[in-house]
């Protein structure tokens, strides 16, 4: 008797354990399905340009031509770089203002708070579409057509990014906390800085990884705003691998792949603080 | 005391958020009336622009055109709402019952797919989804059914571009889900689990209104970026065949930067704003957006 | 903290930097900007040649994608600022710029004057707004029928060009010989389901377009109609014809045999031959069947120009340069060979050089025939609606192929759309 619980215990503990394994073996090809278009490119990335239409899965033999005419065609790493720079701007001023203003409405109590407030979220629904021309007609005012400050400027204000730190900083940030700071004799600005700043550490990890992708895919607006080579965007200098019937696959995949390992990299880094801002800031919201 | 008051209730929350909101004015208001005015003007180009009151919105009005692109991004976000966002869900609730370690491999891979740049995107899809060549019909064909075609079948070619929008953004919301499931307090579960509740219960009454602001921000969030759906209807199918995958988006590019219409194109966006407008709001409603925070 | 300081540094500094760079380079250059790569494997040689003969004049060009030289000139035009020199437009998106009130490209008429006895007058209308020229074509493309000579002789049907060409004398009889030539595995040919490409050349062989010369629209006339029913039913009711795959695909089809023949321009045609090295040496050429009450053997479908914008600071300089690449005799057989692209140039098209037999079609003297055919192109009349025309007619096709509308409903409803905005 005592024996046969023991061995039903031993076997459903067995199977507790062995759970997640086999779930994740049945959820396998379900990771492949995001991953095969991938591995696919990375392989045509290395496939000589007579076999990327072929029936044949893998090269007879893996090639760095596709890189080289990746590189020929369009100056590949300065478009790397200007995807960089242009993201990154618009990261840090996008978090700059956003999380100021978020502060602002979350611990500040001022006339017009509520409306203004309300304004502002009230146009987080309205697409970008409506502003394009009028966006347009303005960079040709301003002179930015064709220039990086056309290009990231317009970008820089979100008003999601501002709504999520305000409700981050809301749940997250004690008034008795700040009220502390003032006695002590911090400036409002130091506040901010000294204060706020450290603890919203999981916010800014969840809006740079939101931001940031919203800048890097962006194609768009690269496409009506930059027309020389040297500042396009990434998407825009791989849609530019162009021969008259169309995109040039191999060089395209060539390019995809280097642009996404830095990336990925990124994600892998920023996954844990990203992952605390969307707990800790849309629990709380 | 009057003076830190005033600097404190006036001065510095002002200060505070005037970057943003001379950005904002700039950016984002200016432009929306602009694009108003501007609908109500016959302009082409940046040349000469007579005002021609509602011209533009009558000839909306009866161009099919228009009403193929309406009806080709509501099919879209109508598709990839149903089919995206409750797959995401799926795929968190089973990824977050996995070990550590497969649960970084599954949000990496899920995350692959929206950093690969969209021209990347639309060639491998090409590749996958073309008549002749495509992946697809290789295995239909070796399962012994007839090929179907993705691209170029007028009725198919939108399921073909949502096909693409579901597997692009499926991981990227489930990483949003499975971050705000990871923040659900495990007492709740163990307490409801003690009371011998049944796993679909703990689902229904713990997991699901846990989720509720994720859920909120990844619906939100989502429709606002179908209602935009744009780079693979360029890319891959470049709107047709026949205008059959060209969206709201791709028909105000075309006709704004490909025929020069600014004014035609102005009245477009904003047709569509104001239809957009309302339903938003009342999604916002809904979500309980509007409650009132006490901080 | 002072991470963020950094960051905002760095991020200043790397603007700063990108924006001091875009706007440092002043030199004397004229940009000349095109998209395609086959007419940058010919033009690079020419502009050294130039370069040398004129030390002082720096030619930069820039191949950038298509869009970006449509699309994108426009957006410099409107920016005034980046607008290159010298520049190649497409035929079908030229006419655009006409629209306002403004001529951004230098008016060419009295300097091509002098030259144009020398050049094929039909190519020259498309480019002609209000009576004035405003670009040098870059070329002819007369169209033509290749065929797969294997494949006729394996239908029992005769293979040289010579009978080729009186077997297939008019569309009717294509339509007999398609059907001995349509199998399961194989059709006669392919056609674009939903573009308007082929059809276009169809109707210019009978004289029909969608423009007539007074800019009138004739997409829905008797002859559009008659001729896209042919069409349709080539591919629905006769089935001896295949929607044309998309992209890279069209090539690959081909080059496995699943159609007896093709048609197209010299730029078509051109490309064919690129991508589909298997099929190598067994096809021939003859010129388009004709149709009923015509006997035009030809057409044309697309086509680039070069024009001279009103930006350019040196127009002598850009002229002299147009001049030497495009109007000079010594260049057109080089870019024949290259490219399979015809300049508009007769003293070209009546030379010699280009009975070259070509190992592709079967050693045929391939550049003789569309030589022949380059002086019998139909001329056509630009608008500077086309391109809504060209979007609406391509959907009539696709809405006719797929059998939704009947081919009379589709050019109507396309060619009121046109008239409506051109009101």
């Amino acid at each position: 008797m005592a024996d046969k619980s023991l061995r039903g215990n031993f076997s459903t503990n067995n199977l507790k354990i062995l759970m997640p394994y086999i779930f994740a073996l049945l959820l396998f090809p379900i990771a492949l399905i995001f991953l095969i278009p991938f591995i696919w490119m990375v392989i045509t990335a290395f496939k000589p340009e007579a076999e990327i239409f072929s029936r044949s899965f893998l090269p007879s033999q893996s090639t760095g031509e596709n890189f080289q005419r990746l590189l020929e065609i369009i100056p590949f790493f300065r478009c790397y770089l200007n995807s960089i720079v242009v993201g990154v701007s618009q990261v840090s001023l996008g978090l700059l203002f956003s999380s100021l203003a978020g502060y602002a409405f979350a611990k500040y109590d001022f006339p017009l708070k509520s409306a203004i407030f309300i304004a502002l979220m009230a146009t987080m629904m309205i697409p970008f579409y409506v502003r394009l021309v009028p966006l347009f007609i303005l960079m040709v005012w301003f002179g930015w057509v064709d220039h990086y400050a056309g290009l990231i400027v317009p970008g820089v204000v979100s008003v999601f990014g501002m709504f999520f730190m305000r409700q981050y900083i809301a749940g997250n940030v004690p008034l008795e906390l700040l009220d502390s700071g003032r006695i002590d004799g911090c400036s409002e600005f130091g506040l901010y800085y000294r204060l706020v700043l450290p603890l919203i550490k999981p916010a800014i990890g969840a809006i740079t990884i939101f931001l940031f992708m919203g800048s890097w895919n962006n194609f768009l607006w690269p496409l009506i705003i930059i027309k020389s080579e040297t500042k396009f965007t990434l998407p825009l200098g791989l849609a530019n691998l162009s021969t008259t019937y169309g995109l040039e696959y191999g060089p395209v995949m060539a390019g995809a792949f280097l642009a996404v390992v830095p990336v990925v990299t990124i994600f892998l880094i920023m996954q844990k603080q990203f992952v605390r801002g969307i707990t800790l800031g849309a629990l709380k919201g | 005391m009057g003076k830190k008051y005033w600097r404190r209730n006036l001065i510095y929350p002002y200060l505070f958020i005037l970057p943003f909101i001379v950005f904002f004015m700039v950016f984002d208001i200016w432009p929306i009336f602009h694009s108003l005015s501007i609908s109500f003007l016959d302009m082409i180009g940046l040349g000469k622009a007579n005002f021609i009151g509602l011209g533009n919105y009558s000839r909306l009005f009866s161009d099919a055109n228009f009403y193929q692109s309406l009806r080709n991004t509501v099919h879209y976000v109508i598709g990839t709402t149903l089919l995206q966002i409750p797959a995401a869900l799926l795929l968190a609730l089973v990824v977050n019952s996995m070990v550590l370690k497969l649960r970084s491999f599954f949000r990496t891979s899920a995350f692959l797919p929206v950093i690969t740049s969209a021209p990347a995107v639309s060639i491998i899809f090409t590749t996958i989804l073309d008549y002749r060549y495509g992946l697809f019909n290789m295995l239909l064909e070796k399962a012994g059914l007839s090929p179907v075609n993705w691209l170029q079948d007028m009725n198919l070619v939108m399921w073909s571009i949502i096909l693409v929008g579901v597997w692009r953004f499926a991981g990227y919301n489930m990483i949003y889900f499975l971050a705000g499931l990871q923040g659900i307090p495990p007492e709740l579960y163990e307490a409801a689990a003690i009371d011998g509740a049944k796993k679909w219960q703990l689902f229904r009454y713990i997991t699901f209104p846990c989720l509720r602001p994720v859920l909120a921000f990844v619906f939100i969030t989502h429709m606002i970026g179908a209602l935009q759906v744009f780079e693979i209807p360029y890319l891959l199918t470049q709107g047709g065949p026949a205008g059959a995958s060209t969206t709201i988006n791709l028909y105000l590019y075309q006709n704004a930067f490909s025929f020069f219409r600014f004014g035609y194109g102005c009245s477009i966006a904003y047709l569509l704003f104001l239809i957009i407008f309302i339903i938003s709001l009342g999604q916002m409603k809904f979500f309980g957006l509007f409650r009132r925070e006490v901080a | 903290m002072k991470k963020w300081s950094i960051i905002l540094a760095l991020t200043a500094i790397l603007v700063l930097s990108g924006v001091l760079i875009a706007g440092a380079k002043e030199k004397i250059t004229l940009n000349f900007i095109d998209w395609s790569y086959t007419r940058e494997q010919w033009i690079r040689p020419v502009i050294s040649k130039f370069e040398k003969a004129y030390p002082d004049i720096k030619i930069n060009f820039k191949r950038l994608a298509f869009a970006a030289c449509h699309d994108g000139l426009q957006t410099a035009f409107m920016a005034g600022k980046g607008i290159p020199e010298v520049v190649t437009q497409e035929i079908s998106w030229f006419g655009r710029f006409f629209k306002g009130e403004e001529r951004p490209f230098v008016d060419l008429t009295d300097l091509l004057a002098p030259y144009r006895p020398k050049l094929v007058e039909a190519r020259l209308g498309p480019y002609t707004f209000f009576g004035r020229v405003w670009a040098i074509p870059n070329d002819v493309h007369p169209a033509a029928l290749i065929y797969r000579r294997d494949f006729f002789s394996e239908a029992g049907l005769p293979s040289e060009p010579a009978e080729v060409e009186k077997l297939l004398a008019n569309w009717e009889d294509f339509l007999e010989v398609g059907k001995k030539l349509t199998r399961p595995d194989r059709h006669a040919i392919f056609i674009p389901g939903a573009d308007f490409g082929y059809l276009m050349m169809m109707v210019l062989q009978q004289g029909s377009w969608a423009f007539n010369e007074k800019g009138e629209v004739t997409l829905d006339n008797d002859i559009n109609i008659r001729t896209l029913q042919f069409y349709v039913d080539m591919l629905n009711k006769y089935k001896i014809a295949a929607p044309s795959p998309a992209g890279a695909a069209f090539y690959s089809a081909i080059d496995e045999g699943k159609v007896a023949a093709a048609m197209g321009p010299d730029w078509h045609l051109g490309y064919i031959k690129k991508y589909t090295p298997k099929s190598a040496g067994k096809w021939g050429a003859i010129p388009l069947p004709v149709w009923p009450g015509y006997n035009v053997r030809t057409a044309t479908w697309g086509g680039s120009a070069f024009a001279i914008t009103k930006a350019c600071k040196y127009p002598e300089a850009a002229w002299e340069f147009m001049k030497f690449a495009f109007l000079e005799k010594e260049n057109g057989v080089i870019r024949w060979l290259a490219a399979y692209q015809l300049p508009p140039l007769k003293e070209i098209i009546e030379s010699p050089g280009l009975r070259v037999p070509d190992p592709y079609f079967t050693n045929q003297t391939f550049g003789e025939l569309m030589a022949k055919l380059a002086l019998e192109v139909p001329v056509y009349y630009m608008s500077i609606y086309w391109p809504e025309a060209a979007t609406y007619w391509a959907e009539a096709v696709g809405h006719a192929v797929a059998m939704k509308k009947t081919p009379e409903e589709a050019l109507k409803e396309a060619a009121e759309k046109v008239r409506k905005i051109m009101k």
